[in-house]
C-alpha cells in the first residue's frame, strides 16, 4: 500500500519540520549584527565619560572619522583631544575591537541547532533472488541533544559576547588612559624643554659676560672656564630635555596610531583643578565600574551556564531522534521513526562536568582577584594622588614664589653692588628650575588621575576634565599662535630661543 | 697782601691763646651743669678777640672749670652728687640705632643709645658709676686708659664677677689724671662691641692746659650688618661693611660747625677691629694726647691725617682758619662708603652692549652698571631699590652735585659769620674766582 505508506510519511515530515522550526524559534536564532558589535562598545565608552567613538565599519564613515581626526590635529591636542584621535585611529584598538565580532559570530553559531543529517541509499538486487526493483532507503536523523541545549548554549555565548563588548570597552578606556598620561608628558616635557632652554640662555648670556671680563682683563682664565662650563652643561641639560620630548612625542603618536601624522600638542599643562576627586566610595564605585572586573564577571555567567549544560546532560553523549523510510525490493515502502541515543556505560559525563566545574572555579578566582587587585589599586593611585597635589602645590604656592623672590631680592642686591650678574642670573635660572619641577609635579598628578579614572572604570565624581593652563614664565609656554594671529607682545618677558 | 699765615704769626706774638678770652671760660664755667643735653655749647664767643696761633699753646691757663664736650648725635650721661661723688648710672641695654634715614640697627649700647653717653668729669672728681644690665647677657665695664683700683678695672672674670642680667654694680674711684678715655664691656666683647657697646669718657684737667673754642669727640667704629639685615653680626672679624663716626653713617653724619678762628679740639677715638687714617682738609693739626696723657708740645708735630689705633685715643688740636667746607674722613676709601659687595665681579670696562637687552628678557630690571666706574652708583640707587635696611654705596648731595661718600665722612664747616653753632650754616659761599672752573671744552 505505498499509497498508505507515503500518506504516512507526509504528515511526519510535516510535522518534524514544524518542529525544527519551533525549537529554532525558541533559541532565538542569533544573526550578526550590521556593525559587529562596534556601537555596543561604543555605548559603554561614551556611559564611561568618554567621547561617542564612532567606528567605522564601511568606507563612508571611514572617511568621516579620518576627517574628524584631521580636525582634531590641525587645532593642536590636548589631553582629551589625544584620547579622542586614539579611539578613532588606533589600529592597535580596532584589531581588538574586532574581538566583539568573533564573539557575536560565536553567538550566532551557537544559536543555531546542528543541521539534520540525511542518508540516502540505492540497493540493486541480485537477479538470482528474483527481485526487480530496486531498494531505496532515506534516513532523516535530527541530533535532539543539539537542540534540547540550545538556549543554554546560546545564553552562554551571549554572555561571552557581553564579556567580549566589556573587554573591548575597558581596552578602549585603557588606551584612552594612556593616550592622556601620554600627551600630558608631552605638554610637561615641551615646557620642561623650553624651561631648560630658558635656563641655558640666561647661563649664556652670563658666559658672554664673563668672555668680556676676561678680555679686559678683569677675569681669570679659571672662572671664564668655570662659567663656560657652566653653560655648556646647561646645554646638554636642554638637549636631554629636548630627547625626552621628541621620545614622549614617539609615544603619543604610537598610542594614538598616529605613525607619521605630525601634531602637537594646543598648550601647556592644565593646571592644577582645585580638588582631587573624591576619595569616598571609590571602591565600591570601581567594583560597579570597573569594565575588565564586569566583563570577568560576564565569562564566570558563560562558564556557569556550560557548567549548568554539563551537569543537565552529564548521561547523554548524544541523542538523535529521526525517520527512515526505504523503499523494498517488492516495490512496498516501509517508514518509521529512528531513535539513537548514548548509553552512559562507560562515561556517565564525569570528566565533562569537573572540567567545566573547574572552568567555573576558575573563573570567579579571577573575578575575585581582579576585584582585589582593582580595589588595591584604586586606594593606592587616590592616596598617591593626593600626596602628588601636596607635592603640585607646594612647587606651585612655596617653591616657585619663593624663586621669584629670591630673583626679586638678588635684583635688589644687584641694583646696590651687593652682587653681581652671575648670581643674578643664577638666581634666575633657579627660579625656571623651580618651574620645571613644578610643571614635572603637576604632570605626575595628571597622569595619576588618568590612571585612576580607568582604573575606578571612568570619570569620578568631581573629575573636572580641564583645568585652566597653567602659568609659567613669559615665553616659555608651549603655544604656537594660530597663523593668522599677531605676533603676542611679551614685553620684558624672556623668549625661548 | 697780608696772608693769613703773617696774620696768625703777628697775633700769635701777643700772647698764649688760652688767656685771651677769660669771658668765655667764665661762661662755659656757669654753664656747666652735667644734666643738660648733649650736643650745643653755648655762645662761646662773647668777648671774642683773636684767633689763636695754630701751634700747641705753650703755657697754661688760669685755673678754670672745663667746657662741654661736643659729641654729635650722642647724649652725655647726667650725674648728681651724692655726698661728694660724682654718681652717674649707666644701662646696659639693647638699643635702636638710625645710622641713616632707610637703615636702623638693632644694636646694644647704654642708655638707650650707641655711642653710649658721654661721661664727662674733672680730674680730681671721685665718681660712682652705677652699671645695670638688661642685656640678655652678662657684662662689664673696663674704665679705657683710666688708673684706678685695679678692681675696678672691670675685666669680667679677672677683676670683677661678670654683672649678670638684672643686676647691677658700683664702680667708684678718683680721677687722678685728665684726657680722652673711653668705656667698654670686657665681656664676651666679640658680640658686645660688635654690637655697639662703647662710650666716651672724658676727663677734664682742672686747669684748663689748651683751652678750645670747640670741643668735639668723635667715636669709630666698624660694623658688619649684612645687606638686608638690621642685627650685627659678630662673627665678622675683617669683612666690615659700615663705618661709623659716633654711630652714624654719611650722609647723617652732623657737619662740625666752627666759627673762623676757633681753636678745635677734636677727640678720636677707636675701637673697632681696623685702625682709621683721619684726615682733615685745609688746615693742619697738632696731636695733643693720646689716652696716655698729654703729648708735651716739643714732641708733637704737624699733621693732616692722623691714625687712631685700634683701642686707643687721639686728640688734635687746630686752629679753624680756612672758611670753607673741608672734608674730614677717614682716609680708607672703603670706610668712606656704605655696604658694598666685596665679591662682586669687577666690570671697569666691560661693555654690556647686546647683552644688557637679552638679559632684560629674563629680568626686566636689569641694567648694565659698572663699565666706566661706579660713580652712576649714587643715581641708579635713587631710582632703584636696594635689599630691605641697606643703604646705598654713595650718597650725599653737594652745591656741585653728587659727593659719592658714604661711612667715615663729615664735613668741617668754617664760617666768619656764624649766627649759631646750633643751625648747619648751608653750603659756603666762595668768594669769586675761588672755585675751580671748566677750562674746556
Ligand atoms: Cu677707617
Amino acid at each position: 500500500m505505498p499509497q498508505h505508506r507515503s500518506a504516512l510519511s507526509r504528515p511526519l515530515f510535516g510535522r518534524m519540520s514544524g518542529l525544527l522550526s519551533g525549537l529554532l524559534f525558541l533559541a532565538g536564532c542569533a544573526g550578526m549584527p550590521a556593525d559587529r558589535g562596534l556601537s555596543s562598545v561604543s555605548e559603554i565608552v561614551a556611559a564611561r565619560g568618554e567621547v561617542r567613538p564612532v567606528w567605522s565599519v564601511n568606507a563612508t564613515d571611514e572617511l568621516e572619522a579620518r576627517n574628524r581626526v584631521q580636525a582634531l590635529l590641525a587645532g593642536g591636542l590636548d589631553a582629551e583631544e589625544a584620547a579622542e584621535v586614539a579611539l578613532l585611529q588606533s589600529a592597535a584598538l580596532r584589531a581588538g575591537l574586532e574581538e566583539v565580532g568573533i564573539s557575536h559570530a560565536d553567538l550566532v553559531s551557537a544559536s543555531r541547532p546542528a543541521n539534520p543529517l540525511a542518508s540516502f541509499f540505492a540497493r540493486f538486487p541480485d537477479g538470482s533472488t528474483g527481485a526487480r526493483g530496486t531498494n531505496l532507503g532515506l534516513d532523516l536523523t535530527q541530533s535532539l541533544l543539539g537542540l534540547l541545549a540550545l538556549p543554554s548554549r546560546t545564553a552562554a555565548a551571549e554572555a561571552r559576547v557581553r564579556a567580549a563588548t566589556l573587554r573591548a570597552a575597558d581596552e578602549a578606556l585603557l588606551l584612552a588612559a594612556e593616550t592622556r598620561a601620554a600627551l600630558y608628558a608631552v605638554q610637561a616635557a615641551k615646557s620642561v624643554a623650553a624651561m631648560r632652554g630658558l635656563a641655558a640662555q640666561a647661563a649664556g648670556q652670563a658666559a658672554e659676560l664673563s668672555r668680556r671680563l676676561h678680555a679686559a682683563g678683569n677675569l681669570s682664565a679659571l672662572r671664564l672656564a668655570l662659567d663656560e662650563a657652566e653653560y655648556e652643561e646647561l646645554l646638554a641639560e636642554a638637549g636631554r630635555a629636548q630627547a625626552d620630548l621628541a621620545e614622549a612625542h614617539a609615544d603619543a603618536s604610537r598610542l594614538m596610531g598616529l605613525g607619521e601624522t605630525a601634531w602637537d600638542v594646543s598648550g601647556p599643562l592644565p593646571g592644577l583643578p582645585a580638588n582631587d576627586p573624591a576619595a569616598e566610595g571609590l571602591v565600591l564605585l570601581t567594583l560597579d565600574n570597573r569594565l575588565d572586573l564586569a566583563s570577568a564577571r560576564a565569562l564566570a555567567d558563560a562558564s556557569g551556564r556550560e557548567h549548568g549544560l554539563a551537569v543537565d546532560w552529564r548521561f547523554l553523549d548524544d541523542l538523535a531522534a529521526g525517520a527512515s523510510a526505504e523503499k523494498e525490493t517488492d516495490g512496498r515502502w516501509v517508514v518509521g521513526p529512528s531513535l539513537e541515543i548514548s548509553i552512559p556505560l562507560f562515561d556517565q559525563g564525569q570528566g565533562r562536568v569537573a572540567e567545566a566545574e573547574g572552568r567555573l572555579r576558575r573563573q570567579i578566582w579571577e573575578v575575585r582577584a581582579l576585584a582585589a587587585d582593582a580595589a588595591a589599586e584604586v586606594r593606592g593611585l587616590a592616596a598617591r594622588l593626593a600626596a602628588r597635589r601636596g607635592v603640585a602645590e607646594r612647587l606651585r604656592d612655596r617653591v616657585v614664589p619663593l624663586r621669584e623672590k629670591a630673583v626679586a631680592e638678588w635684583q635688589k642686591h644687584y641694583n646696590f653692588m651687593l652682587a653681581g650678574y652671575a648670581e643674578l642670573l643664577a638666581a634666575k635660572r633657579a627660579e625656571y628650575r623651580a618651574y620645571e619641577d613644578y610643571v614635572t609635579a603637576v604632570r605626575d598628578w595628571w597622569i595619576l588621575l588618568a590612571q585612576l579614572r580607568r582604573a575606578s572604570g571612568g570619570r569620578l565624581p568631581g573629575d573636572a576634565p580641564r583645568a585652566e593652563p597653567l602659568r609659567l614664565p613669559d615665553g616659555a609656554a608651549p603655544t604656537k599662535p594660530p597663523a593668522d594671529a599677531p605676533a603676542p607682545d611679551h614685553g620684558h618677558g624672556a623668549h625661548a630661543h | 697782601m697780608f696772608t693769613r699765615r703773617r696774620l696768625l704769626a703777628a697775633l700769635a706774638g701777643l700772647a698764649g691763646g688760652a688767656l685771651l678770652r677769660p669771658a668765655r671760660l667764665l661762661a662755659q664755667h656757669q654753664d656747666h651743669g652735667g644734666h643738660a643735653a648733649h650736643g650745643a655749647s653755648p655762645d662761646p664767643h662773647a668777648g671774642h678777640a683773636a684767633p689763636a696761633p695754630d701751634a700747641p699753646p705753650a703755657t697754661h691757663g688760669t685755673p678754670a672749670r672745663p667746657g662741654r664736650v661736643i659729641v654729635p648725635d650722642t647724649p652725655a650721661l647726667p650725674w648728681r652728687m651724692s655726698g661728694g661723688v660724682k654718681e652717674f648710672h649707666l644701662v646696659a641695654e639693647p638699643v635702636e640705632r638710625e645710622f641713616a634715614p632707610g637703615m636702623t640697627v638693632r644694636a646694644w649700647g647704654y642708655n638707650g643709645s650707641t655711642p653710649g653717653p658721654t661721661i664727662e668729669a674733672t680730674e680730681g672728681d671721685r665718681v660712682r658709676i652705677l652699671v645695670s644690665n638688661r642685656l640678655p647677657e652678662h657684662t662689664s665695664v673696663h674704665w679705657h686708659g683710666i688708673f684706678l683700683p685695679n678692681g675696678m678695672d672691670g675685666v669680667g672674670g679677672l677683676t670683677q664677677p661678670h654683672i649678670k642680667p638684672g643686676e647691677t654694680y658700683a664702680y667708684e674711684f678718683d680721677l687722678r689724671q685728665h684726657g680722652t678715655f673711653m668705656y667698654h664691656p670686657h665681656a664676651d666683647e666679640m658680640v658686645q662691641l660688635a654690637a655697639g657697646m662703647m662710650g666716651f669718657f672724658i676727663v677734664h684737667p682742672r686747669v684748663p692746659e689748651e683751652p678750645v673754642d670747640r670741643d668735639f669727640a668723635i667715636m669709630l667704629h666698624a660694623w658688619a650688618v649684612h645687606p638686608g639685615t638690621s642685627r650685627p653680626d659678630p662673627a665678622v672679624m675683617l669683612d666690615f661693611n659700615l663705618f661709623t663716626f659716633n654711630s652714624k653713617v654719611w650722609p647723617a653724619t652732623s657737619p662740625l660747625i666752627v666759627r673762623k678762628g676757633d681753636r678745635v679740639r677734636l677727640r678720636l677715638a677707636n675701637l673697632s677691629m681696623d685702625e682709621h687714617p683721619i684726615h682733615l682738609h685745609g688746615h693742619r693739626f697738632w696731636v695733643g694726647a693720646t689716652d696716655g696723657g698729654v703729648i708735651p708740645p716739643s714732641a708733637r708735630w704737624p699733621e693732616t691725617t692722623v691714625l687712631v689705633p685700634v683701642g686707643a685715643t687721639r686728640d688734635v688740636l687746630f686752629i679753624a682758619d680756612a672758611p670753607g667746607d673741608w672734608a674730614l674722613h677717614c682716609h680708607k676709601s672703603h670706610h668712606t662708603m656704605n655696604p658694598m659687595g666685596h665679591d662682586i665681579p669687577n666690570m671697569l670696562g666691560v661693555s654690556q652692549a647686546g647683552v644688557e637687552e637679552e638679559i632684560r628678557k629674563h629680568l626686566p630690571g636689569y641694567m648694565a652698571m659698572g663699565e666706566t666706574g661706579m660713580a652712576d652708583m649714587q643715581d641708579h640707587a635713587a631710582h632703584m631699590q636696594g635689599p630691605a635696611n641697606t643703604l646705598p654705596m654713595m650718597a650725599g648731595r653737594g652745591p656741585f652735585g653728587n659727593i659719592e661718600m658714604g661711612g667715615m665722612f663729615t664735613v668741617l664747616k668754617v664760617r666768619e659769620h656764624l649766627a649759631s653753632y646750633d643751625r648747619d650754616p648751608g653750603w659756603h659761599r666762595h668768594p669769586p674766582g675761588t672755585t675751580a672752573r671748566k677750562v674746556a671744552p
